[in-house]
């Protein structure tokens, strides 16, 4: 699952998230730009395929943070 | 560029009143001009909802698995009901968008963000045609025939839980989907 609000899903204990740190309205990419859509759908599949039990991934400076 | 969702009346079943969509402005702005405080507000008012949910690991590579893609942005096609943004509660039903349905189709009925770029290019709250291209380059093996769309500012969501995600479930496990992507609005 994306997340645009932290706080929220951390407290509500979402099994597996990803943190885009972005304003509400655009968790995927940007409007017109499909490789934008791509890099980040690319991201979402990958932190499924990692993340453990209510573990949140962020993205940081173009790359995928996982916890330790 | 359509102009911004809160400055024409929102997508609903029923009317809104406009005290709600007055809430529904202050939420915009504060999305915009105060968004720490905005989460802290949103993490307060949800925490009550709090509870175990279950853990499925992936038990498949993704070149082997079906996608789907859930969002909370409202995404409905034109001639499908809007949601009932007038609801005191909320609207805690879903709109089911096939996997080859015409993204300029696709409307927003929703009031409670600022819905601009999903209006401009659906692909940022429902990035069907990526995945598509994704199927077909063999990063997964497949998209879902059916992807689902619920409409966010829930006050309470206990019809939610109880009844339609279950019932959503239970139609991407008949949809053999084993992985679904879930985009908040």
């Amino acid at each position: 699952m994306v997340t645009l609000l932290p706080e929220t899903t951390r407290k509500l204990g979402v099994p597996r998230t990803l943190h885009f740190p972005r304003p509400l309205g655009t968790p995927i990419g940007r409007p017109g730009d499909r490789q934008a859509q791509a890099r980040d759908l690319e991201l979402c599949l990958q932190a499924a395929a990692r993340l453990g039990r209510e573990e949140m991934a962020e993205y940081k400076g173009g790359e995928l943070s996982y916890p330790v | 560029m359509q102009p911004p969702t809160h400055s024409r009346a929102p997508l609903s079943s029923s009317e809104v009143a406009w005290s709600k969509r007055a809430v529904a402005r202050v939420a915009l702005w504060m999305q915009r001009n105060t968004p720490g405080i905005y989460q802290w507000h949103a993490a307060r008012e949800n925490h009550r909802w709090h509870s175990e949910v279950p853990f499925s690991p992936l038990l498949k590579p993704l070149e082997q698995c079906r996608v789907a893609l859930v969002n909370s942005g409202g995404l409905i096609l034109d001639d499908q009901q809007p949601f009932n943004l007038a609801a005191e509660e909320g609207d805690c039903s879903y709109r089911v968008i096939p996997g080859d349905a015409d993204p300029a189709r696709l409307v927003v009925s929703h009031m409670f963000y600022d819905s601009s770029n999903v209006e401009v290019d659906s692909g940022v709250m429902l990035p069907l045609a990526v995945l598509n291209d994704f199927a077909a380059d063999g990063k997964i093996a497949s998209v879902g025939p059916r992807h689902f769309s619920f409409s966010g500012g829930i006050p309470n969501p206990t019809k939610l839980i109880e009844h339609y995600a279950p019932e959503l479930a239970e139609a991407m496990v008949s949809d053999e989907v084993d992985l679904a992507i879930l985009t908040p609005a």
